[in-house]
């Protein structure tokens, strides 16, 4: 069958997603004969309150060509290690879930297993001073991984927390500049192709009528097509994730620049603070069953490090997967396609694997229809292993101090977490799967840091003595703490790169 | 109670593999309860077992080196295999280990391909793959460690004579502790949690253990005799069922690849290593003087303290050569999930659920060959083209003819170039393509391939024959 290549793009909504699209197709299909449009409304505003990312970030940015220095200065962006996550576990707890495994494997039995058996024995220190990127993130400290493989300063990596207005103002230039056409306007109506049901154009308010072949919705948790439009149906994931409001506000910094993200857990949900170069970004995810708006806002204001510089910003949400996040010829990415709150930092991963995989299986007017049977396979996949990972962070609590503590960590939760769960309690052992953005060192961190405990030594590691074993952690711990603290401090670091805002 | 001693019915590869492994790196005392017999405990009883490049991953784990196995036991290496009689045509394509081209930016090798052929350009993968061009010109050594030059890229498997290898496991797991006895159980004891306590050996012996391994082949000596053990069977997808091997000496240099050729009930294959030639014939229509299996694999892999592996847990069409792979994966996963006590469900829970999820992805790789032939007009193989298809099967299939893209699951065998290959092996070819190839200039792709298979030449001439490394490596030795 010949190929008929489609002509028209558009793009429906601005703010990262639709950004970060436009950025990404207008430079990969560069060099072919593709008109991308973009709308996108002044007047809805854009949910980015201050974003915080997981290293995959910088393979988007890099693939773009973005000088990393200029991006950070211009989105006002900080380094990231990991997440802090306080009162999860326990209230009084605090651990980090850092970009970096612990320690290192010994005898061809994973570090975590040996840790485990000295932990029973009495005779291990916390688990995180066995890993470099935590002891540098408590110390406010920073600098690039080093390229020898053989330094242990090469064993992690990072990502950026930075403003996503500015971001997306900044990815905006770079489509702009490429040829992405951008319309003002809010989108009134949308009409269907009477045959095939395919989106066939949008109507403005100002009557301006756009048509295209393919369409990306990017307009945020309506889902102005794929919803509104396509009725392609939504999972809703509400009994295992029940948070479903947040209220966000921005604060001046107070103290030293965190290269970390923190999640708090509160009453009812949780509190996030995501430190940019400029000002600190603070939210308050909650379940409004258990916690009202006011008292959220409350919860959220009293806590602020400093006072607040702009009002109270209430979102809503319903946690759960669009059905079909490619439906006939419309795309959804971004929180058109779910939501899952940001707890992990999820969320702009999420766009841009989509964005990755829709250039993979990028249509022609032939609209083979395995093309999007196989981009919503993978799709799903992914959200549902990013869901269980946040699932995990509810559940594994021993926390029985408010309703909602008692629901999450007494509700039933899928069977694939249930059987991870049991397996790590079990033998330390992490199932693993081809597809899904965390990987075994991040499960670890979770699990250790919320008291998921193997039970059971690996018999494989009990050929190595415990004072043997035991110097070997302690030699490791030593080398964390030097390591740790012979790199500059994160403020110093962003500064000697040139990466501070102007 | 933890596990202190294992106990491992048969006495063939499959057997010495895993006790060998478990005495390296276990503290376990470990016996191998030989059952005497032909060697069919990886499923059927070949000379020459041809295996997938995942060999090296199972040598380092044991200690061995590839080198040394080649040279005490007469063995040799390969590169793919060439399948013949697939297609309407009777032409012979090449499946090589290994991925094959280059990617040229963003775009897979597969779509440059394609878009090259859609503009009329005839262009064969195989002259594109390093492993085939050696597999040609009987070039090869194996990688230097750590070298930078395309010949990095290069996977290769073995050709392995049963016997001899078989033998050297055993003198290696022996030197290591391992006790042999004879006689082959006849009755299970089983305590009052439903483990097994001990066997009642032929001998008149009552052996004891904590663990137990079955390597005994299709006999299944242990699995068949546990409560609930059924068998799932999977002829309707894999149809042939009997075997026959016929091997001679031969001191001929060996071809660095395994011949397939499809005939009109089966396929055979051969094979050769330093010291022989191995014809098997694989077919549907009974043959008194060959060996029966059936496709399939049995329901509880790990049941109790009872594990399955080799022929014992599954056999699948050997078509694809994975029943060593397996022998391999299933170690490797034990040792991972290694339990601490007799009584180990959520470990076996685990294990059945990676096990049963790669033999059935393997499963869909052999069956990829029968219902993808060529054959038309032969009732067999029109039947083959006719029979019902696993779902994820269909899926893989219905994705490759669409786009030139591999749908990969958990526990796969084989990557998405082994699935390409054969895929283009027998004749498909994808309706569509990646989209960013039309965004490059075609005279850039004709380049690129140029380059590639340029650079690839230049490494292949620069390798000795296989003869030649293995006259030069004996010298050595």
């Amino acid at each position: 069958m010949a190929q008929r290549p489609i002509k028209e793009i558009l793009i429906v909504g601005g703010g990262t997603a639709g950004w970060m699209t436009a950025a990404a197709l207008s430079h990969m299909l560069s060099g072919q004969d593709y008109e991308i449009h973009l709308i996108e409304s002044a007047e809805i505003g854009t949910v980015g309150v201050g974003e915080a990312t997981v290293p995959h970030i910088r393979f988007f940015n890099q693939k773009l060509g973005f000088d990393e220095a200029d991006f950070m200065a211009k989105t006002k962006a900080t380094f990231k290690l990991g997440i802090e996550f306080c009162n999860w576990g326990r209230k009084g707890d605090s651990y980090i879930h850092p970009f970096g495994a612990f320690g290192e494997s010994i005898g061809g039995v994973e570090f975590h297993q040996h840790w485990a058996r000295m932990n029973r024995a009495g005779a291990a220190h916390p688990v995180e001073e066995y890993s470099l990127p935590i002891m540098a993130a408590r110390a406010g400290r920073f600098a690039y991984p080093a390229e020898d493989p053989d330094s242990l300063l090469s064993t992690y990596s990072y990502a950026f927390q930075f403003d996503a207005g500015l971001y997306a103002k900044y990815l905006r230039a770079y489509a702009e500049e490429r040829g992405v056409t951008r319309h003002e306007g809010k989108i009134v109506d949308v009409t269907l192709d009477g045959e095939s049901g395919f989106v066939q154009s949008v109507q403005l308010e100002n009557g301006a009528v756009i048509a295209a072949d393919l369409f990306v919705d990017c307009s945020g948790f309506r889902g102005l097509l794929i919803e509104g439009a396509l009725e392609s149906g939504y999972d809703n994931w509400q009994q295992w994730l029940p948070c479903d409001r947040a209220v966000a506000v921005p604060c001046a910094t107070n103290g030293p620049l965190s290269p970390y993200t923190r999640a708090t857990a509160k009453d009812a949900g949780w509190i996030w603070r995501i430190p940019l170069q400029h000002r600190v970004g603070n939210g308050h995810v909650y379940c409004s069953s258990y916690i009202s708006d006011d008292d959220a806002a409350e919860a959220l204001v009293s806590q602020l490090e400093s006072e607040p510089l702009a009002k109270l910003n209430q979102l809503r949400f319903v946690t759960g997967k669009r059905r079909k996040q490619w439906n006939k010829n419309v795309v959804a990415i971004g929180l058109s396609a779910g939501f899952l709150e940001p707890l992990e930092s999820t969320s702009i991963h999420l766009i841009q694997l989509a964005i990755g995989r829709l250039l993979d299986f990028f249509p022609d007017k032939n609209w083979d229809p395995m093309l999007a049977t196989e981009y919503n396979r993978l799709m799903d996949l992914e959200y549902e292993r990013v869901r269980d990972f946040l699932i995990l962070h509810y559940h594994a609590t021993e926390r029985d101090d408010t309703p909602f503590w008692n629901y999450v960590r007494t509700m039933p939760i899928p069977d694939s977490l249930a059987h991870k769960m049991a397996t790590f309690r079990e033998r330390g052992v992490v199932v693993n799967y081809r597809d899904g953005m965390f990987l075994d060192a991040s499960w670890i961190a979770v699990y250790l840091g919320q008291r998921v405990m193997p039970q059971h030594d690996d018999p494989l590691g009990m050929k190595i003595s415990e004072s043997d074993l035991r110097a070997r952690l302690n030699s490791i711990r030593d080398d964390c703490q030097v390591a740790a603290h012979s790199i500059p401090s994160h403020a110093d670091f962003i500064r000697q790169i040139g990466a501070h805002a102007h | 109670m933890p596990i202190e001693k294992i106990v491992i019915v048969g006495g063939g590869v499959a057997a010495w593999l895993a006790a060998l492994a478990l005495a390296r790196k276990t503290a376990c005392a470990i016996t191998v309860q030989d059952t005497g017999g032909i060697d069919d405990s990886l499923g059927e009883p070949f000379a020459v077992e041809t295996t997938l490049p995942s060999i090296s991953k199972l040598h380092d784990l044991l200690g061995l080196d590839n080198e040394q196995v080649v040279r005490e036991t007469g063995s040799s290496y390969a590169l793919g295999r060439a399948l013949s009689n697939w297609t309407a045509t009777a032409g012979a394509a090449f499946h090589p280990f290994g991925e094959v081209g280059a990617s040229l930016g963003p775009v897979g090798f597969q779509h440059l391909v394609a878009r090259l052929r859609g503009e009329g350009q005839s262009v064969s993968f195989a002259n594109h793959s390093l492993g085939a061009l050696c597999a040609q010109s009987g070039r090869f050594a194996p990688p230097p460690a750590g070298t930078r030059s395309v010949l990095s890229t290069m996977e290769y498997g073995l050709h392995l004579n049963v016997a001899e290898y078989r033998d050297y496991l055993k003198r290696e797991a022996t030197a290591l502790g391992v006790v042999t006895l004879p006689g082959s159980p006849t009755e299970l004891m089983m305590d009052a949690q439903g483990l097994i306590a001990t066997l009642a050996v032929d001998t008149g012996e009552i052996i004891a253990g904590d663990l137990f391994l079955d390597c005994s082949g299709q006999a299944r000596l242990l699995s068949s005799k546990l409560p609930q053990s059924g068998f799932e069977d999977w002829s309707e997808y894999l149809p042939c069922s009997h075997v026959r091997t016929s091997a001679s000496m031969s001191s001929a240099p060996p071809p660095l690849y395994a011949h397939i050729d499809a005939h009109e009930n089966g396929w055979q294959r051969f094979a050769s290593t330093q010291t022989l030639l191995e014809e098997v014939v694989v077919s549907q229509t009974a043959d008194p003087d060959g060996y029966m299996f059936t496709s399939g694999r049995i329901e509880k892999l790990w049941a109790g303290n009872c594990i399955a592996i080799g022929g014992a847990a599954a056999i699948i069409d050997p078509l694809a050569s994975t029943q060593l792979h397996f022998v391999g994966m299933a170690i490797a996963r034990l040792l991972k999930l290694f339990p601490h006590e007799r009584s180990a469900p959520v470990e076996a829970a685990e294990y059945n659920r990676q096990t049963i999820e790669e033999l059935e992805n393997a499963r869909d790789f052999a069956v990829l060959h029968y219902k993808c032939n060529g054959r038309k007009g032969a009732a067999f193989w029109d039947e083959c083209r006719a029979c019902a298809l696993p779902e994820r099967l269909a899926h893989k299939i219905a994705l490759y003819k669409s786009c030139g893209r591999t749908a990969l699951h958990d526990e796969e065998s084989f990557e998405a170039w082994d699935w390409i290959s054969v895929f283009d092996a027998l004749g498909i070819r994808p309706r569509g393509y990646d989209n960013m190839a039309n965004g490059m200039p075609k005279d850039r792709i004709e380049a690129h391939l140029a380059q590639v298979r340029n650079v690839m030449l230049k490494a292949v001439g620069s390798l000795p024959t296989q003869h030649e490394y293995l006259q030069s490596r004996k010298a050595v030795a």
